[in-house]
């Protein structure tokens, strides 16, 4: 298989747990730190290196909504899932346009394409995002996100 | 994180747990605040090391992390109307909210009782069913790699698998109403498999209304297909019959007779249905105040709404787990009909039985010598009915209902049955697998892909998997030796061997 690398995937490390698998990201703001978040979610399900961001690339918008900062990171993921889960679109690279934290909502626009077993290693299934140990830590200089995944 | 968790010293922790006897460990009260009744665990010597380890780490690390599984049936055992003991199995691991192997079974009497969907699990009716044939290991020898290479070509299997049986929204509700009854109607299932699962394949009390339209969404594309991670079809051999009588029941006659396996559950809309409520319910607690040992816990009373309500999208979501494994046998029963030039009716290709190992049912069982009626919790346990229970099958009254154990990648898998004590002792349940004791990254680290193909070959198991990375992971390597915990249950009486099976050809995501 050609490797493609990782694009705008940089900031991420997979950290121990028995059953399931825990994503650490982060990045210089709590932004690029979301965004590398839904990027590691969508390499593990299909090894990124081995999407290419060909002529068929689609793009798509996508908004969530919580009531908290941790309910938002769980709808943005679980959207994410729930694309990849009925559309079976892959995302490389994601931009958040739009980022409310008093009403917590995130707009954001995924450049990926439709899975072909053909052409992309594919990982793991994902059944479902967690609360579980989830921490968002924001710091003025480095942001970090840590996520449960049930798989 | 836990709110309310108590940190103590290693040594101190292990004051409250009491060892029985050789398969029995008593949790006592006190060891997490609030419990009402005490936890049992069930463990052999060989496996009680991987519990105290949890606890030890937990121990010196402090909160922070996850719960280890001792904690976890602990702090179940602290939630409303829990009677009896809160279970532990000998394949237990730190699961979410509720461990992995817990059962724990509420009063459905008392109006503060609870049904929580970390009890039951994401994977909602997670299961297994098995499939006999007539035909021998000498049939399938000459055959068995293009047999492999055509049941995975017939099984969609891996991450993004989209299934061939066709589905629109309505047949979709019907299904989720109707379970391995809408199969049969489309002629994807026999009379007689009905017959050989667990609520005869339908839970009534489903109400596909109450499965939202983003769950339907998942599961529309998904039916039929097996899923990644540990789930899996395997083509196994008869390699050792305890229970001459019972096996003779299940159609087993001979060493070296063929069967096949199917573990797989309720794909994106179970795992949504579950997601789905959890949320609910942990916003309802926050609403209303309610402080639990442990936020994972979240739940509501069985008789509220959204305790209603989840108890009618999980009954759907097991009846789409039926019709999924229905579908794959459909599938089965294809690839082996080619393979052979014969029909699935003379390969003999009947059910077994099929289980379920992440679920809650309303059953009746004694408490305290008077018969009760119970909302029973089984995540990554098994229903294991003894003789004579009204609700097995008439072919299993004699011998108890059969309850399959999967093993992993490369080992063995096991056929038991229920017993009178398990009845009495773990409200008719007992284990469902070897249980990980090894974290998939710790896999991926320390194995390598080919050592783990290598072995399997030398143990002479065709391979056939969607993705590379699941070859580490599932390594035998990364889970407790299933003998073991198999060991344990008998040995404990809570369910009896009956016959062990070899895998010789294994589809995985």
């Amino acid at each position: 298989m050609e490797n493609f690398g990782l694009g705008q995937l940089k900031n991420y490390e997979y950290l121990d747990h028995t059953a399931d698998i825990m994503f650490h990201t982060w990045g210089k703001d709590l932004k690029e730190a979301l965004e590398q978040m839904v990027l590691i979610m969508n390499n593990y399900m299909v090894e990124l290196d081995s999407v290419e961001l060909d002529e068929s690339a689609t793009e798509q918008t996508i908004s969530v909504k919580g009531h908290d900062m941790d309910s938002l990171l769980f709808a943005l993921l679980d959207e994410f899932l729930f694309v990849f889960s009925t559309e079976f679109i892959i995302f490389k690279q994601v931009e958040i346009i739009s980022f409310d934290r008093e009403n917590f909502t995130i707009e954001a626009i995924g450049k990926g394409v439709e899975l072909d077993k053909s052409k992309h290693t594919t990982g793991t299934e994902i059944k479902a995002i967690t609360y579980s140990c989830m921490k968002i830590e924001e710091n003025p200089d480095k942001s970090d996100i840590h996520v449960i995944v049930d798989i | 994180m836990s709110e309310k968790s108590v940190v103590r010293e290693f040594e101190d922790e292990l004051s409250f747990i009491e060892k029985i006897d050789s398969v029995r460990y008593r949790v006592k009260k006190g060891f997490v605040p609030n419990m009402k009744v005490d936890g049992m665990i069930y463990v052999n010597d060989s496996i009680k090391d991987y519990l105290y380890e949890e606890l030890e780490q937990f121990s010196k690390r402090g909160v922070s992390g996850f719960l280890p599984a001792v904690k976890q049936i602990a702090n179940v055992a602290s939630l409303p109307g829990i009677v009896g003991h809160s279970l532990g199995m000998p394949d237990i691991h730190s699961g979410y909210g509720f461990s992995i192997g817990n059962v724990a079974a509420f009063d459905t009497e008392d109006p503060l009782s609870i049904v929580s969907p970390g009890g039951v699990g994401f994977d909602i009716n997670c299961g297994v069913r098995l499939l006999r044939t007539n035909l021998t290991e000498k049939d399938i020898e000459p055959i068995k790699e293009q047999l492999c290479q055509s049941l995975f070509d017939h099984v969609p299997v891996g991450v993004g698998s989209k299934g061939v049986i066709p589905m629109n929204i309505k047949t979709l509700n019907q299904a989720l109403e109707m379970g391995v009854d809408w199969s049969l109607g489309e002629g994807y299932a026999w009379v007689e498999d009905k017959e050989h699962c667990e609520e005869y394949g339908r839970m009534l009390n489903a109400d596909p209304t109450k499965v939202s339209e983003r769950a339907k969404k998942r599961g529309l594309p998904q039916l039929g297909t097996l899923g990644a991670g540990n789930h899996y079809l395997e083509v196994q051999v008869v390699d050792e019959i305890y229970d001459k009588a019972a096996a003779n029941k299940m159609g087993i006659d001979r060493q070296g007779q063929i069967c096949i396996m199917i573990h797989s559950g309720s794909r994106g809309l179970g795992h949504q249905v579950a997601t789905d409520s959890l949320t609910l319910m942990e916003k309802a607690m926050a609403r209303d105040h309610i402080h639990l040992n442990d936020k994972q816990l979240a739940c509501s009373r069985i008789n509220s709404q959204e305790g209603q309500d989840y108890l009618s999208g999980m009954a759907a979501a097991a009846n789409f787990a039926w019709v999924n494994r229905q579908s794959m046998t459909f599938l089965t029963r294809q690839a082996f009909a080619k393979a052979f030039n014969s029909t699935p009716d003379d390969l003999d290709m009947h059910v077994i039985y099929d289980v379920s190992h992440n679920i809650a049912k309303f059953e009746e069982h004694n408490v305290n010598g008077r018969p009760k009626k119970l909302l029973v919790h089984r995540k990554g346990a098994t229903r294991a009915f003894a003789p004579h229970h009204p609700l097995i099958p008439v072919d299993y009254q004699f011998t108890g209902q059969p309850v399959l154990i999967g093993g992993t990648m490369g080992t063995c898998s096991y056929v038991l049955t229920g017993t009178e004590l398990g009845m009495n002792e773990t409200f008719g349940s007992t284990c469902h697998g070897a249980g990980r004791s090894c974290s998939r990254n710790k896999s991926r680290n320390n194995l390598s892909y080919t050592d783990v193909l290598d072995s399997l070959q030398a143990k002479g198991i065709s391979i056939r998997v969607a993705s590379p990375k699941l070859v580490m992971e599932e390594a035998p390597e990364s889970y407790k030796d299933v003998v073991q915990v198999i060991e344990t249950c008998h040995k404990a009486g809570i369910s009896k061997k009956s016959v062990k099976l070899r895998p010789i050809a294994v589809i995985k995501g």
